[in-house]
Formats: structure tokens, C-alpha cells, sequence
């Protein structure tokens, strides 16, 4: 992977039927941006290697931490989340023995959208012997948002990968003012490939807002919603989620899985975030291996996968694996 | 109007072979007490169609039948394709391919659609198997039909599977279940005009909870249906 020659245009972004008389900004500065990284091996570290990055989107060198096999990649938004019209663009090359986490800083907020739309969309290329996790972070959709997130994935034969979604219903925790399942339209678009064979697809539209028959009907009456899916194997044994969370593991026969969530928004997320970080370990460091960096003391605990549900009898979870692990302290 | 007993055929209530041992979900809901009486199995019904059934199968039911009708192998082969990457609850895509496998099966002893199904089975198609909305959409273009009328008759069809499931399972009267019936013609109708020229690449469904209710029924402690 070179440098880009040009700049990410809003012709690079794909516009979906449900969005085909909308248009995203014609400002392209701050507006419409992304990422394009390529992740090397060097020696026994995944570092960045040709790297593009534009406003308002940036990449964080990767850490790496003892002790731990993966290094952790931060994208970071330097707006306040994705405003009517804005469109980012990522395009991820996981090289030949990489092992990463990709991940946001926080959630993505999506703003109301009166005019337009916003959209996030990825082209992913795992090569051999690479293990990519991606983690865009937990999507909140204000009232009248419109959202398009696009996935192309390509696997090598023997490339990995876990992508984890996380839907939540709005800002759901503010008293008189919370939003919930007020957007006007999301759309989710995600395939992968290994070789030429299709091996998963998730393709939605919701239609907003919704009103409680709708919330029982799609998502059990809960808040929030997540999907993992998993293009290598799954371990014979999964941790337990708590039972305020409803998990759902669908093996596929390509030997991919995808995994559903409904449950509490903090619930969902933190057994997203363990159930991803152990299946993980377990390709690096074989089964009950301890999971890749969520207790590495250098994460803030306020970071968004590191936040730890209650469990039933109002102790701490057990789908917060990593608070047992010792600390690890980071590389310098 | 001359009646397309073609399309009648591939309709009969004896299909899909085995189809009568499945219901797709409904039966978690029956534990779960989602569904008790006729008035939530016809809300249960109609979500299904609205929500998962028609916007994912209904919508390559119809491409595929546009498709077939253009007479083009590839793209048939294509949308089974993804219909097979897109249909996660592992008991819905095995029993949509056992359903596909035998409807194809049989037409292809019909004499009105041997001879147009034989290119489609001499193809690579067999890694995966035919799934039930595409080999419908393939023999209601062999039979003469367009995308609208197959996908109405397809999704008047697991309607109706799903009621049958219902009047055994809740279990409710006949009576009841064609009442059921018959009071959700108007939203499959609406339906239907929503994704009859749907492009297949825009088939899903986004369900998640209908999908763990799926996949909850394999757990059930007793069960009638298999998935």
C-alpha cells in the first residue's frame, strides 16, 4: 500500500438505495475523511506501515504492551461524532502475521440528520496468518438520524478476524431529555469473503423511530443490540453472560460464526468486548488462554470496553474477565 | 383471467415438503408466552413477513424469478449464494435448504420445468444446496409467472405455514387461522409492492431477537417443530 495520490472524495463513498436522493457534504474539509493503514509485522511486533489519514479522522501510533500478543490501534474522531452529511472511509490491510485491535475511542455518536445522511465504510484485507479485531465502538443514533455503515471484508485462506457492532437506542440515559430508538433510518451493509466464496452477510434497514411493539419485536424490549462476527474458530467453551443478557451463537458452515446480543446497553458491550478478547486469545495462546489487553492498566477504566456491568446479584461481572488478570504495564 | 396452475402447484399447502415440521421461530414464542392466542399469532405473523421473512427471502424470491426470467444462471447462482451467507440461525438456513433441495427436486420430474431446470443443476450450485425462496422464484419464472406474483404467492405461502404451525402449536382453531390469514392480505400486499424490484445486494433483514428466538427453540425442553 502507497500513499493516496488524492484526497478521500465523496466519490469514494457508496450511496445505498435507501439513501439514493440524499447527498453527503459537498465541504469536503473536516466533512468527508478516513483512513487508509496498513499493518506490518515487525519482528514479533504489529506496527502501522503506510499510513494516510484525513481530517477529521486520526490514527494513533500502536501500542504495544508486554506480554501481550496484539497491539491496540486507536481511531480517533476529532469532531464530536458524524454530523449530517459527513462520510468517513477506512481501508485496513492486516499484513502477514499481524495480530491488532482497531478500535474507536469511544462511541460514535450520529448526529440528527435534517438534509442528509452520515456513513462510515470500510474495505478490510486480512492476508495469511493475520489476526485483525475491529471494534469500531458503539453506535448511538440520535433522533433523526440517518446512517449508512458499509463493510467489505476480504480473508485470505488462513486470515482471522472478529468485527464487533454495537447498536444503542440514542442518548437512553437522560432522564426527561433521553432518545430512544428515535432515529430515522439506519442502514447496515456487511459481507465478507474468504477467497471468491461469500461467507456472511448482515444487511438491514430499520426504519425509525420506534415505538415499544417495535423495540419487543426486534430487540426483546431491550436498549441495545450487538453482532459479532467471527471468521476463524470458535472455542468449545464460552463464558456465561449474565442473565439480564440474551446471547445467541449461530455457527455457519463455512466454519465463520456470528453472535447476537440483546440486552442492557453496558451489559451487551462488555460481554461483546470478553467473549471477543478470549476468542482472540485463544487463537494466539490456545484454549483458556488469558484474553488479549482488556486488563492492561494503561487503558483508562473509563474507556468504553473496559466498562463493567453489574451481574445478577449486583457483584462484579463475570464477563469482565480481565479484572483478575494482573496488570501489565505498557511498552515504551 | 386463465388461473396459472403452474404456480398453484408450487403453492399446494403439501409444500414445501416438510415444511410442516418447522415454524420458524413461533414455537419459542409460544414458550415465551409471546404468542398465546390468534390475535398475537397474527401480530407475530405479520412482523415476521414485514421484518425478516419478506425484506430477506421474499426479496431473492423475486430477484431470482426476475433473474431466471432474464435468463441468466449466474445471478440465480449468485443470490442463492447469498442467501446462504445471509441466513445466520442455523436451523431457518438448514431447514431453507432442505425445503429448496426437494422443491427443486420435484420440478425437476415436472414435465412444465425439467427441462428449463436442468441447466441450473448442472452447475456448481449443489456446494451449498438451493434455498427455498430462490428455488421458488426459479420454478415461478419456469412456470410463467413475473416477480410480483411469485413473491405474493411465496410469502401467502409461508404465512400460511406459519398459521398451520400455530393452529397446532397454541394451539388455535381452524377458523381462527384463517381469519389470521386473511387479516394480514392487506400488509403482505403492501409488502410486496415495497420489494418486488428490491435489488438482491439489498436483501436482509435485521432481526436479532426473532434470530435468538431461533436459535432458544433448538434448547426448548420439549419440542413439536424442528427448528
Amino acid at each position: 500500500m502507497g500513499p493516496r495520490a488524492v484526497g478521500i472524495t465523496r466519490q469514494d463513498l457508496v450511496t445505498p438505495p435507501e439513501f439514493q436522493s440524499l447527498h453527503l457534504a459537498d465541504q469536503v474539509a473536516g466533512r468527508i475523511g478516513g483512513a487508509d493503514i496498513e499493518l506490518v509485522r515487525v519482528g514479533e511486533e504489529t506496527r502501522l506501515g503506510a499510513c494516510y489519514q484525513q481530517i477529521p479522522m486520526r490514527i494513533m501510533p500502536a501500542f504495544s504492551f508486554d506480554d501481550e500478543p496484539a497491539a491496540l490501534l486507536y481511531m480517533i474522531t476529532l469532531t464530536t461524532g458524524l454530523m449530517d452529511g459527513d462520510g468517513h472511509r477506512f481501508q485496513v490491510k492486516s499484513r502477514p502475521g499481524t495480530r491488532a485491535v482497531l478500535t474507536g475511542q469511544s462511541a460514535s455518536r450520529v448526529h440528527p440528520a435534517p438534509v442528509a445522511y452520515s456513513t462510515q465504510q470500510w474495505d478490510v484485507n486480512v492476508e495469511d496468518d493475520a489476526i485483525l479485531v475491529v471494534l469500531p465502538g458503539p453506535t448511538i443514533p440520535y433522533a433523526g438520524s440517518r446512517f449508512y455503515q458499509r463493510a467489505r471484508v476480504q480473508l485470505a485462506p488462513t486470515g482471522r478476524l472478529i468485527w464487533g457492532d454495537i447498536w444503542h437506542p440514542g442518548r437512553y440515559d437522560r432522564g426527561e431529555l433521553s432518545e430512544r430508538f428515535q432515529f430515522n433510518r439506519i442502514v447496515q451493509d456487511f459481507e465478507a469473503r474468504r477467497g471468491d466464496r461469500l461467507v456472511y452477510r448482515d444487511r438491514f434497514c430499520w426504519n425509525g423511530p420506534w415505538n415499544p411493539s417495535d423495540v419487543d419485536w426486534y430487540l426483546g424490549g431491550h436498549l441495545a443490540t450487538a453482532s459479532l462476527f467471527v471468521a476463524g474458530p470458535l472455542p468449545d467453551v464460552m463464558p456465561e453472560p449474565v442473565a439480564s443478557v440474551r446471547r445467541s451463537v449461530f455457527r455457519l458452515d463455512t466454519g465463520e460464526s456470528c453472535l447476537r446480543w440483546c440486552g442492557s446497553p453496558h451489559a451487551v458491550t462488555a460481554d461483546l468486548v470478553a467473549v471477543t478478547m478470549r476468542v482472540a486469545a485463544s487463537w494466539t495462546g490456545g484454549p483458556g488462554s488469558r484474553p488479549w489487553l482488556i486488563n492492561s492498566s494503561d487503558l483508562a477504566p473509563n474507556h468504553w470496553f473496559s466498562i463493567q456491568p453489574e451481574t445478577d446479584d449486583g457483584g462484579t461481572s463475570s464477563a469482565a474477565i480481565a479484572s483478575k488478570i494482573p496488570a501489565i504495564p505498557l511498552k515504551t | 383471467m386463465m388461473i396459472n396452475v403452474r404456480l398453484l402447484q408450487i403453492t399446494d399447502s403439501a409444500l414445501p415438503i416438510g415444511g410442516y415440521m418447522h415454524s420458524w421461530g413461533l414455537e419459542t414464542a409460544i414458550a415465551r408466552r409471546i404468542v398465546h392466542d390468534p390475535e398475537t399469532l397474527e401480530r407475530f405473523t405479520a412482523r415476521w413477513l414485514t421484518t425478516s421473512l419478506g425484506p430477506m427471502e421474499g426479496v431473492f424470491a423475486a430477484s431470482s424469478c426476475r433473474a431466471a426470467l432474464a435468463g441468466s444462471i449466474e445471478d440465480v447462482l449468485s443470490i442463492n449464494e447469498k442467501a446462504e451467507a445471509s441466513i445466520v440461525a442455523s436451523t431457518i438456513r438448514g431447514a431453507s435448504r432442505e425445503m429448496g433441495e426437494q422443491l427443486v427436486a420435484l420440478g425437476s420430474t415436472w414435465g412444465w420445468s425439467a427441462a428449463g431446470l436442468a441447466p441450473y443443476l448442472s452447475g456448481p450450485q449443489g456446494e451449498h444446496g438451493w434455498h427455498h425462496c430462490v428455488a421458488f422464484g426459479l420454478l415461478g419464472a419456469l412456470a410463467g409467472a413475473d416477480p410480483q406474483t411469485v413473491v405474493t404467492a411465496f410469502l401467502h405461502q409461508a404465512a400460511l405455514g406459519m398459521i398451520g404451525a400455530g393452529v397446532r402449536a397454541i394451539p388455535v382453531g381452524h377458523t381462527h387461522g384463517q381469519q389470521v390469514l386473511a387479516y394480514i392480505h392487506d400488509e403482505l400486499r403492501t409488502l410486496v409492492d415495497g420489494i418486488k424490484d428490491r435489488a438482491p445486494e439489498s436483501a436482509g433483514s435485521g432481526c436479532p431477537f426473532y434470530e435468538v428466538l431461533c436459535d432458544e427453540q433448538t434448547r426448548l425442553y420439549a419440542r413439536m417443530f424442528r427448528c
